[in-house]
C-alpha cells in the first residue's frame, strides 16, 4: 500500500485553482520530489472530474414556482385583511389537519361553549328595566327639581330639629312621656320619607348625602321602633351615636349648601363640588 | 455585499419586504444546497422555507460583519442536517433502516443523479466531510468560504475535503472491481 502523503490535502485546492502563490509554489516544489503524490494527483482528478460532472436533477417547474411563490407571501407585509384571512387559513389547515382525535373533539366542544355563551347575549339579551306605564320613563335620569330640592332642605330642617330634640333630652331627670311619643312619630315620619330622599340622592350619585341618609335610616329606625319604657336607656346610647356620627353637623352643613344652591340657581353638581372642595 | 447590508438592517427593522429581496436572491441557492442533503425536492422545499424563516427570526442574531450568504448557508447545512436526522429517526422507528441516501429516501421523484458509488461513499461521509465536498462541488465554494460556513480552519476543511474523497475514491475503487 501505498503511504500517505501530507501534500495531499492540497490536491483539491491545487486542482481548483485556491492555493496561495508561496503555497503554490511549495506544492509544485514537492511534486517534483515526491514518489507518490504525482501518481496520486492524476488518480485525483480522475475522480475530481467524475464528481464536478455531476449534475443535480432539476426541481419540477411547478414545485419551484409554488416554492417561490410561497416565500413571496411568507416575506411581503400583507395588508390587515390578508394577514387575518391567512391566520384564518392556517389556523383551519391545523385544526383540521395537525389535530389528534381527541383534541380536534376538545376543541369542537370548546368552540360549541364558547358560542353557545356568545349566542345568549346576542339572541336572548338582557331584559331590559320594565317602567310601569304610570311613571315617566325619564325618572330615573332626570336631573334635580326645585320642588326636590326643597324637599331636600325640608327633610334636613326636621333631621336637625329632631337630632337636637332627642339630644337635649336630659336623661338623668325622668322622661316626659308624651315627648318621647312625639319623637317617635317624628322619627316614623322621617324614616318614610328618608327612603324619598335616599332615592333623589341615589339618581343624582351624592356619596355624601348618601352616607349621611345611611346612618340617619339607622337611629330613625331605632328610635322608631324602641318601646317607651326603654327609651331612657336608649337615650344615652342616641347621643353618643348623634355625637359620633356627626349626623347633627352634616344636616346643618346640608342646609347651608342647599340655601347657597337655591340662592345662586345654579345645578344640582355644584353642590356637590363645592362640598368636595371644603 | 452592501446591498444584503442594506436590506438586513431594514428588515431587522421589522421591514419584511426587505427581507423578502435578500429571499428572491438566494432561495434558488438555499433550494439547491439543502436539495443536496435530501435529495428530495418536496422535502427540500420546505426544509428551504425553514431556512427562510430561522433565518429572519434570527436576523438580530447575525454579526453584521460577515457575509449575509455564508450565515445563510450555515443555517441551511444545519436545517438539512437536521431534517436527515429526524428523517433517519423516524425511519429507525419503522425498522426501515437502510443503507444509503438514496435507498432511504427511495423516492423515484427524486430522480437522483447520483450514481451508486458516490451515494454509497456519501453515506459513509462524516457530516462535515459530505458538507465540504458538497459545498465545494455543487457550489463552487473555496476551501476559505467553506471554512467560513462550517466555522473551522483552511487546513481542517481540507482535511475533510481530502478524506472524504480518499472515501470516494475507496468506493469508486471497490465498485470498479
Amino acid at each position: 500500500m501505498m503511504k500517505t502523503c501530507d501534500f495531499e490535502k492540497y490536491f483539491i485546492d491545487y486542482v481548483t485553482g485556491d492555493l496561495g502563490d508561496s503555497e503554490k509554489m511549495s506544492f509544485q516544489t514537492h511534486l517534483e520530489s515526491c514518489s507518490t503524490c504525482p501518481k496520486r494527483l492524476d488518480e485525483f482528478y480522475i475522480l475530481h472530474n467524475k464528481i464536478k460532472i455531476r449534475k443535480r436533477s432539476k426541481p419540477n417547474s411547478e414545485l419551484l414556482a409554488k416554492y417561490h411563490k410561497d416565500l413571496s407571501l411568507e416575506f411581503t407585509d400583507s395588508s390587515h385583511d390578508e394577514k387575518l384571512t391567512k391566520l384564518l387559513i392556517k389556523t383551519i389547515q391545523s385544526f383540521f389537519w395537525e389535530r389528534s382525535l381527541r383534541i380536534r373533539i376538545a376543541e369542537v366542544v370548546g368552540l360549541i361553549l364558547i358560542g353557545i355563551f356568545i349566542g345568549r347575549f346576542i339572541f336572548y339579551p338582557q331584559t331590559e328595566i320594565i317602567v310601569p306605564n304610570n311613571v315617566n320613563p325619564d325618572y330615573f335620569t332626570r336631573p334635580i327639581s326645585k320642588a326636590e330640592v326643597e324637599y331636600i332642605n325640608y327633610y334636613f330642617q326636621a333631621a336637625e330639629l329632631l337630632l337636637l330634640e332627642i339630644k337635649n333630652i336630659d336623661i338623668n331627670t325622668s322622661l316626659n312621656r308624651a315627648d318621647v311619643e312625639f319623637n317617635k312619630s317624628i322619627a316614623q315620619k322621617l324614616l318614610i320619607k328618608t327612603f324619598i330622599i335616599h332615592e333623589i340622592a341615589l339618581r343624582q350619585k351624592d356619596p355624601k348625602i348618601l352616607r349621611f341618609l345611611s346612618k340617619m335610616e339607622l337611629l330613625l329606625y331605632e328610635v322608631s321602633n324602641i318601646p317607651s319604657e326603654e327609651m331612657g336607656q336608649s337615650m344615652a346610647a342616641f347621643n353618643l351615636i348623634i355625637d359620633d356620627s356627626r349626623l347633627l353637623d352634616d344636616a346643618k352643613k346640608f342646609q347651608k349648601d342647599l340655601i347657597r344652591f337655591q340662592e345662586s340657581n345654579n345645578n344640582y353638581d355644584s353642590i356637590i363640588e363645592e362640598g368636595e372642595e371644603k | 455585499m452592501a446591498s444584503d447590508l442594506k436590506f438586513i438592517r431594514q428588515a431587522i427593522k421589522g421591514n419584511k419586504n426587505a427581507f423578502g429581496k435578500l429571499v428572491e436572491l438566494y432561495q434558488d441557492n438555499i433550494l439547491f444546497l439543502v436539495y443536496d442533503y435530501l435529495g428530495n425536492y418536496e422535502e427540500a422545499k420546505d426544509a428551504a422555507q425553514d431556512v427562510f424563516v430561522k433565518a429572519y427570526e434570527n436576523l438580530n442574531f447575525f454579526n453584521q460583519k460577515a457575509e449575509f450568504k455564508t450565515w445563510l448557508y450555515r443555517i441551511a447545512i444545519n436545517t438539512s442536517i437536521d431534517y436527515l436526522r429526524k428523517r433517519k429517526s423516524m425511519l429507525d422507528k419503522q425498522n426501515k433502516i437502510q443503507s444509503t441516501l438514496s435507498d432511504i429516501l427511495n423516492d423515484n421523484t427524486a430522480i437522483d443523479l447520483w450514481d451508486d458509488v458516490f451515494d454509497n461513499a456519501i453515506n459513509n461521509l462524516s457530516e462535515n466531510q459530505y458538507s465540504a465536498i458538497v459545498l465545494k462541488y455543487f457550489h463552487d465554494k473555496s476551501t476559505k468560504e467553506i471554512s467560513e460556513i462550517l466555522e473551522c480552519d483552511i487546513n481542517t476543511v481540507r482535511v475533510h475535503l481530502h478524506r472524504g474523497i480518499h472515501k470516494l475514491k475507496h468506493t469508486y475503487k471497490k465498485s470498479e472491481k
